[in-house]
């Protein structure tokens, strides 16, 4: 038991890069974009703690080795799609995130399983997830009109 | 009298006409961008490449969801993917097929004889490059 305390005081100083959080974003999208409002409310509350420079941490996610799993899906998931650099995305790449998109969100695929276990407000119901993957598809329409 | 009839009357009657052409014709042209697209025909030897090595998870008649939900070649060929849709599959396919990802390694394992020559790759790469180049320019 004490070596179990001891060891999980130890791993605390093991030095882990938290992904860093910017408030002011000038390329996000929806700084720039007109995103209806029940579009835009979703993409906050179930996308941009992992999508975006604009993380929520919770307090848990300081602590190791939680903060691992934590730390290295915010990298993965920024990598893949930030929108707070939306603006700077090439079409092609717009183009095929936003079809991505409405796949993974009515496939389910998205939030992920771990994610909404620990955020049950970011669990959405079908008409969140048809509505987010109609303003996909009506965005992607828009790039090549 | 008859003078003024046609005076009158005739131009009146020209630009209630004109009116509702012009509206319908807006209805039709807002209805026509929000539907699908004319219908992509696709190659002779590009489709059969497809028929024999693709179709099988990436059609209609497929019975997994998700594999057909990424990429459908149906859709593609009876006008259900808008043009953005068709543009990102193309380069969706000339992504897969560069980095050797599909036919997938696991399902090749089961049937080795789905691999694609790299004959039929560079079919399907060059189909693509240039379906997608014809779109962009529409």
């Amino acid at each position: 038991m004490y070596f179990l305390v001891v060891v999980l005081v130890l791993i605390q100083f093991y030095p882990t890069d938290k992904p860093l959080t910017y408030d002011n974003n000038p390329n996000g999208l929806l700084q720039n974009n007109q995103v209806p409002i029940n579009v835009s409310s979703i993409l906050k509350s179930a996308c941009y703690d992992c999508h975006s420079n604009e993380t929520k941490y919770p307090w848990y996610a300081s602590i190791a080795p939680l903060k691992w799993l934590i730390y290295s899906d915010i990298n993965k998931g920024r990598e893949e799609l930030n929108f707070s650099e939306w603006d700077i995305i090439n079409k092609e790449e717009k183009a095929e995130i936003l079809d991505d998109i409405s796949t993974v969100i009515l496939e389910e695929e998205m939030p992920l399983k771990k994610y909404t276990f620990f955020h049950p407000e970011a669990k959405l119901n079908p008409v969140d997830r048809e509505n987010i993957a109609e303003w996909s598809d009506e965005l992607l329409d828009s790039l090549y009109n | 009298m008859k003078n003024r009839i046609t005076k009158v009357l005739v131009p009146f009657i020209l630009l209630i006409t004109l009116i509702f052409f012009s509206f319908s014709k807006g209805l039709n042209e807002e209805y026509i961008t929000t539907s699908a697209i004319e219908p992509i025909e696709i190659p002779e030897d590009v489709k059969a490449v497809l028929d024999n090595k693709c179709t099988g998870c990436h059609s209609n008649d497929t019975k997994g969801g998700k594999s057909k939900m990424k990429m459908n070649f149906d859709k593609f060929t009876n006008g259900d993917y808008s043009t953005g849709k068709t543009i990102s599959k193309l380069g969706k396919i000339t992504k897969q097929l560069n980095k050797g990802k599909m036919p997938p390694k696991k399902f090749l394992e089961k049937y080795p004889d789905k691999k694609l020559t790299e004959e039929e790759s560079n079919l399907l790469l060059n189909w693509a490059s240039e379906e997608s180049t014809i779109l962009k320019k529409e």
